[in-house]
């Protein structure tokens, strides 16, 4: 009966023929035309990333010249999306296009339900062409194109916006601590800062998360990063994981960091002219000035790139919020890529940034302070944000699109917290993490 | 509510009224006092500074005061606009004023039309399968129940795949019996029929049905009566209490179920409240604290409602599960 | 016809199936499919989609070597309910002369085998049909679609076969039956072919999985001779179930002892009881090691969810019990009290949650530190407290204890509870006749003996049923954790199911998620019946 099954498995796998195997479509001879595009999204209703969208989808619908019908769908957020899309690769009713990170989508390619955007970006009939394609940014876009095994080079997902994880600094505590007036460059000054906060009786030091995206952004300003794809392998031995390691563990130790509970509670803190320092999304931003301004807090803050250990200079990790298009007929395929194209048109993009307060995909656009509609966000910050980015003493981050890093990123918490804690020794607890995390590498990637 | 001095009673085979032995002293009742007025604190004290903290602005919430300095109603009408809970729209002839269509959507219409149809079905497949092993004889009894009860151990994780499974196959096999209307994923059947045969419904309604005197069957039998018949015109007559319980524990259920309904819906059309409600609370961009608190307590209100309604058989139902085996 | 006696009977039977039909067929659908999927799933490296055979390979990585001999101890529980079916059987085959038997004993063994025969073609098309939507892929998905592959999947080289067997085993079996039904119109007729159909279906099962085991185990023991090492599989298997026998055996001379008559007699039970215990407790050394490559997390898993049942069942119901009480004395507002305790069983997980959240927060404004601060204790991290409950109030690492994490979310499941709890002992008290508390009172009994002498003892059908109820739920608990717990507590507050969802969800290991959850209801069902036999005798029915 054992040997039976087997040969069924493996009759099935011949029969279904590799998943991976099918990316050869040429979209040339295909017609768009009447297409229905299902979209799933993670924009909180009434939020102006959902209204902004809705607005674009209306624009796209009566002008797209073939009849091509977006439906858009919030699905809550992305550990939802991720749970619905479980389900949907199960049943294989899938939506058109979805949102999603790299890692999440790599791991949607792996089940081979994703479309290689590369074949219709550079298809001449409808693909982006060249001089066009000057004028984006594929610094940021090239996030979701994995030069990996087994995907060789293939475009996953399309971004239309992204965001940093910044650093927050409060001036007036700052300086009323004793500092120069300034953000800190380095980590020792970072630390300093903290401990000198966190003795005083006015304010607290660092709220300290322990998600693996905020250690990720200090394993970078340790010049470092949790991955290596050259060895392809995590890193979590490595000497700047360990330093990370070792500072929070000191921070807390010395009451220069405190841990907290409630989602963007950090920011919720900071905004509140509790903490001197906080890091998050710059998507946050809105909230830290709606949030400031009604608990009255006068206090001048800056935001920056993280500062960095001794020689590594400024860092700062970018967020690329992408869209994966997923298999379906060439006829529906090709739709949604029209969609994706016109997301990424000058228009559109001056449009979303514009109205959100993310950072456009585009080189050639400048969101000015008529643009700018974001109602919580001042359009200084804006400005200032987008500095940072094109600082180009700043060296930039991301998370690895691995297939694998959602559950380690699942993983990683637990052993910060541990170490940080003091359960366990760093050494050991990195040591089990790095093994863990490497034999997901190895089993799902 | 003096009927209800002398404790619970089972209805059918009720005793004398008891009265419990009286304690000697007042300064014991007032320790007894205390002691219920100490647990009534703690029961509902989280559940009004809810309602509490639905009233306040946010920085109120954010520095945990007890009570809101104004009370903003207007929480309220923005979280009900933000979370799509409830949306009736009403169109009228504007010239007779005669009605024209309603329609209603929303995650709490779609909460009530779920629980209808869980408890009705629910109700339809376990009084017939209760009343089989408490009043009747066949081969193979002690087994198929023990198989039953041994389905409750089975911890719901090991469900969730197979589960998938067969809503997704069965409803394409009855959508293509039935066309769209059919469909189990995204509508009804999906978030429905796996809870009709609840082996806790049935063990309930087993222990109730067990009481009932032989007499009545007997007297039944006399008349010409069968199974059904009995069941129909006897039994159910005696069982508004279990009855009770059930659509009552039947609309706690499917009030407050999230993960399943949450992987077998994809839009709004039946998406039940509860994920509405997390939907709401765990955005991913940092939300107001006192709109979800208002949320929540939009959430809680309707099976308040219901519980007040019918809490006195509920519990008089509920009390039959514990007693004789 | 359906006047005769056994036309009643037939009828009345008729009538029952009839009546459970829908049940069960839902129940078969929803209950056991499942479970067996799991079972199927779990011998699979299985993804999303199914992938290869690996044998018992999970369950060694969950377990270690206790996997295997948790195999051994499966094959043998399916060899002993076979057993037991054959002799009552036996039995009642002896009412009947001989040649009366072989039909409905034959019957009963080919519907037996025709069954098992379904089940080995239904797990064959399974995977097949789960593959359908990869053979799609690419192309305009619709129902039409879907369904024509559904068609074409019975007729799948590696299902087809099977699906004829299994034809041939229902025709063989309808006629069977048919002969037996029109030949031997005897009463038990019906139960010899059921008796026999299972006790063939138990054996044959029986037989796979010890073959399985042993292969498995084989196959183990060969690999790591290969590589240099041996794996004390069989000893491990032998002592640790002598261990376990011994134990039992303990403890049933125990219960002997205790109701030994003779001083001399409980003395000599006790004694022999309490050496085979410590035997078998020495036998069960082998255990850890049996265990030493199993998989940390789960059993960290286990531990967390024995501290999480531990810390919630007993509060839970001493709460509950006194409240219910203290309601029982004659007060006022007593609907009122019932109704409120009952709110926080009604309410939203998902409201009340976000509530506890807030109390139970690590800022120095949180209002559990805040009425800390009113004692004059410092505050404390709750939900972000990883660090046991003993550690912080400097007790020894063995009175460790959960982690506070953990209590605040017993705290939370309890809260939810009591109230439910409340109101079934309270119906429980109002079924204790008075008669008898006054004639306590006649005798002179005080207000706690007559509580621990009438009122508990009476109780204990609704204790049992709400631990058992109590303990059930907790083993499954999933929902609370899930949703109180931090990113900075993780594995502390994890229990067995929550880490297996996170295997199931975010790794998408359905093969080792499954066999962990096979694991998981085995150890819930054993535990049930374990509780079951030793509560349910001391439960007194009055």
């Amino acid at each position: 009966m054992k040997r039976a099954l087997i040969l069924t498995l493996i009759l099935l796998a011949l029969g279904s023929g590799m998943a991976l195997a099918q990316g050869d479509t040429d979209y040339e001879g295909i017609d768009p035309s009447g297409q229905t595009v299902v979209y799933w999204h993670q924009y909180s209703d009434d939020s102006s990333q959902a209204n902004t969208m809705a607005a674009l989808v209306d624009d796209f619908n009566s002008s797209n010249g073939y009849g091509i019908t977006v439906e858009t769908i919030h699905q809550g957020h992305y550990g939802t999306i991720e749970d619905l899309m479980n389900t949907a690769i199960l049943s294989g009713e899938l939506p058109n296009m979805v949102a999603g990170y790299a890692n999440a989508v790599a791991g949607w390619a792996n089940e081979g339900v994703v479309v290689d955007i590369n074949l219709l970006l550079n298809s001449p009939m409808w693909g982006i062409a060249a001089e066009e394609q000057s004028n984006l940014n594929f610094n940021l876009l090239n996030v979701n194109q994995l030069d990996f095994a087994p995907f060789y080079g293939m475009r996953v997902a399309w971004a239309n916006q992204n965001s940093l994880n910044v650093f927050y600094t409060n001036l007036d505590i700052v300086e009323a601590l004793g500092f120069e007036r300034r953000a800190p460059e380095t980590l020792a000054e970072f630390e300093e800062i903290s401990c000198a906060a966190g003795a005083s009786e006015m304010y607290q030091g660092y709220p300290l998360d322990t998600g693996t995206s905020h250690f990720e952004s200090f394993v970078a300003a340790h010049g470092g990063a949790i991955f290596d794809a050259d060895a392809g392998a995590y890193t979590f031995e490595s000497d700047a994981v360990v330093a990370t390691m070792e500072m929070f563990t000191r921070m807390l130790a010395n009451d220069c960091a405190y841990l907290f509970a409630e989602r963007y509670q950090n920011t919720g803190d900071f905004s509140i002219g509790l903490t001197p320092f906080a890091a998050g999304s710059s998507a946050g931003i809105p909230f830290i000035t709606w949030d400031a301004a009604e608990a009255e807090m006068s206090d001048e803050w800056v935001v920056t790139a993280f500062p960095g250990a001794e020689g590594v200079g400024r860092t700062i990790q970018l967020f690329v919020p992408s869209q994966a298009i997923l298999t379906a007929s060439p006829e529906a395929e090709l739709a949604t890529w029209l969609f994706v194209r016109y997301l990424a048109g000058a228009e559109a993009q001056l449009a979303w940034s514009g109205a959100t307060g993310y950072f456009s995909i585009r080189n050639d656009i400048e969101v000015s302070e008529a643009d700018f509609t974001e109602p919580r966000m001042p359009y200084a910050r804006f400005v200032e944000v987008q500095g940072i980015l094109s600082d180009d003493m700043v060296s930039v981050y991301s998370s690895p699109g691995l297939p694998s890093y959602s559950a380690v990123r699942g993983l990683a918490p637990n052993t910060i917290a541990e170490v940080v804690n003091g359960d366990t020794a760093a050494a050991d607890a990195l040591a089990e993490l790095n093994q863990e995390a490497n034999e997901l590498h190895d089993d799902l990637d | 509510m003096a009927s209800d001095r002398t404790g619970l009673r089972p209805p059918v085979n009720a005793k004398a009224p008891v009265e419990a032995p009286r304690p000697p002293i007042d300064l014991g009742r007032i320790a007894i006092y205390a002691v219920l007025f100490a647990g009534v604190l703690i029961a509902i004290g989280p559940f009004l500074w809810m309602i509490s903290a639905s009233f306040m602005t946010l920085s109120e919430v954010n520095l945990t005061r007890l009570l809101p300095e104004n009370l903003l109603w207007e929480n309220y009408a923005t979280a009900l606009r933000r979370a799509n809970f409830l949306n009736i729209e009403v169109t009228s002839d504007p010239a007779t004023g005669v009605l024209q269509s309603l329609g209603i959507s929303g995650y709490i219409w779609n909460s009530i039309r779920i629980t209808l149809i869980t408890v009705t079905g629910s109700l339809l497949v376990c009084i017939p399968a209760a009343y089989a092993f408490a009043r009747m004889n066949f081969i193979g009894r002690n087994f198929i129940f023990a198989l039953f009860l041994s389905t409750m151990m089975i911890p719901g994780i090991v469900m969730l795949i197979p589960h998938l499974l067969t809503v997704i196959w069965l409803g394409r096999l009855s959508e293509s019996l039935f066309g769209p209307a059919g469909a189990w994923f995204n509508n009804w059947p999906a978030l429905t029929i796996p809870f009709f045969a609840s082996v806790f419904n049935i063990f309930l309604l087993r222990q109730f049905f067990i009481q009932i005197p032989d007499d009545l069957w007997e007297a039944a039998r006399i008349d010409g009566a069968g199974h059904p018949r009995f069941l129909v015109s006897v039994v159910l007559p005696l069982s508004k209490a279990p009855i009770m319980t059930i659509v009552t524990l039947g609309f706690i259920g499917s009030w407050n179920a999230l993960m399943w309904p949450l992987l077998v819906t994809i839009n709004d059309e039946w998406r039940p409240i509860a994920v509405g409600l997390s939907n709401f609370v765990t955005a991913d961009t940092p939300g107001d604290l006192n709109l979800q608190m208002a949320a929540s307590v939009i959430t809680v209100i309707p099976i308040l409602a219901l519980y007040f309604v019918a809490q006195k058989q509920f519990t008089e139902g509920i009390a039959q599960t514990g007693i004789k085996s | 016809m359906l006047n005769t006696r056994r036309g009643r009977l037939f009828k009345e039977n008729l009538t029952a199936y009839l009546f459970l039909a829908p049940a069960g067929i839902l129940i078969l659908l929803f209950g056991l499919f499942p479970v067996a999927f799991a079972f199927f799933v779990s011998l699979h490296r299985w993804r999303r989609f199914p992938d290869s055979y690996i044998g018992l390979a999970n369950y060694e990585k969950a377990l270690g070597n206790l996997g295997y001999i948790l195999f051994f101890w499966l094959a043998l529980l399916v060899l002993a309910v076979g057993l037991r079916v054959i002799r009552q059987l036996s039995k009642s085959l002896r009412r009947f002369e001989l040649k009366r038997q072989v039909i409905p004993l034959l019957a009963g063994i080919v519907c037996g085998y025709a069954v098992l025969l379904a089940v080995d073609w239904f797990f064959k098309l399974i995977p097949v049909i789960m593959l359908i939507p990869r053979q799609v892929r690419g192309q305009n998905v619709s129902l039409e679609l879907f369904m024509e592959k559904f068609g074409e999947s019975f007729s799948n080289p590696g299902v087809y076969p099977a699906g004829n067997l299994m034809l041939a085993g229902f025709l063989a079996a309808a006629a069977a039956l048919a002969l037996a039904a029109w030949r031997f119109r005897s009463e038990s007729c019906g139960a010899v072919i059921v008796r026999s159909g299972m006790a063939t279906a138990a054996l044959l099962s029986a037989v796979f999985l010890l073959r399985l085991t042993l292969d498995e185990t084989n196959l183990a023991i060969a690999a790591a001779r290969d590589s240099g090492e041996s794996l004390p599989i069989w000893s491990q298997l032998v002592f640790v179930s002598a261990g376990i026998f011994l134990i039992a055996s303990a403890y049933i001379i125990f219960q002997r002892g205790i109701r030994a008559q003779s001083n001399r007699r409980f003395a000599l039970l006790v004694f022999s009881g309490l050496s085979l215990a410590v035997g078998g407790y020495l036998l069960m050394a082998e255990a850890p090691a049996a265990l030493a490559s199993a998989d940390d997390d789960l059993l960290q898993g286990f531990w967390v969810t024995i501290m999480y049942a531990g810390g919630t069942v007993p509060v839970q119901l001493a709460i509950g019990l006194l409240l219910a009480y203290l309601l029982f004395q004659p007060i006022r507002f007593r609907s009122f009290f019932r109704m409120v305790y009952f709110i926080p069983y009604i309410t939203p997980f998902v409201a009340t949650s976000i509530v506890f959240r807030i109390i139970f927060d690590a800022g120095k404004t949180a209002p559990a530190n805040r009425m800390l601060a009113i004692v004059g204790i410092e505050p404390q991290r709750w939900i972000l407290e990883r660090s046991s409950i003993g550690s912080l109030l400097g007790l020894p690492d063995f009175l460790a204890g959960p982690a506070l994490a953990l209590i605040v979310i017993m705290i939370y499941s309890t809260w939810t509870y009591i109230g439910y709890d409340a109101v079934i002992f309270l119906a429980g008290l109002g079924n204790i006749s008075g008669e008898l508390y006054e004639a306590a009172r006649i005798d002179g009994a005080n207000g706690w003996r007559i509580f621990r002498h009438i009122t508990l003892p009476l109780l204990s059908p609704t204790i049992f049923f709400l631990s058992l109820v109590a303990i059930i739920g907790t083993f499954q608990a999933f929902t609370q954790i899930w949703i109180l717990r931090t990113g900075a507590v993780g594995s502390k507050v994890n229990t067995a199911s929550v880490y297996i969802f996170d295997e199931l969800q975010n790794s998408n290991r359905y093969g080792y998620a499954s066999s962990m959850a096979f694991v998981l209801f085995a150890l819930i069902l054993l535990m049930t019946l374990f509780q079951n036999r030793i509560m349910g005798r001391r439960v007194f029915y009055g």
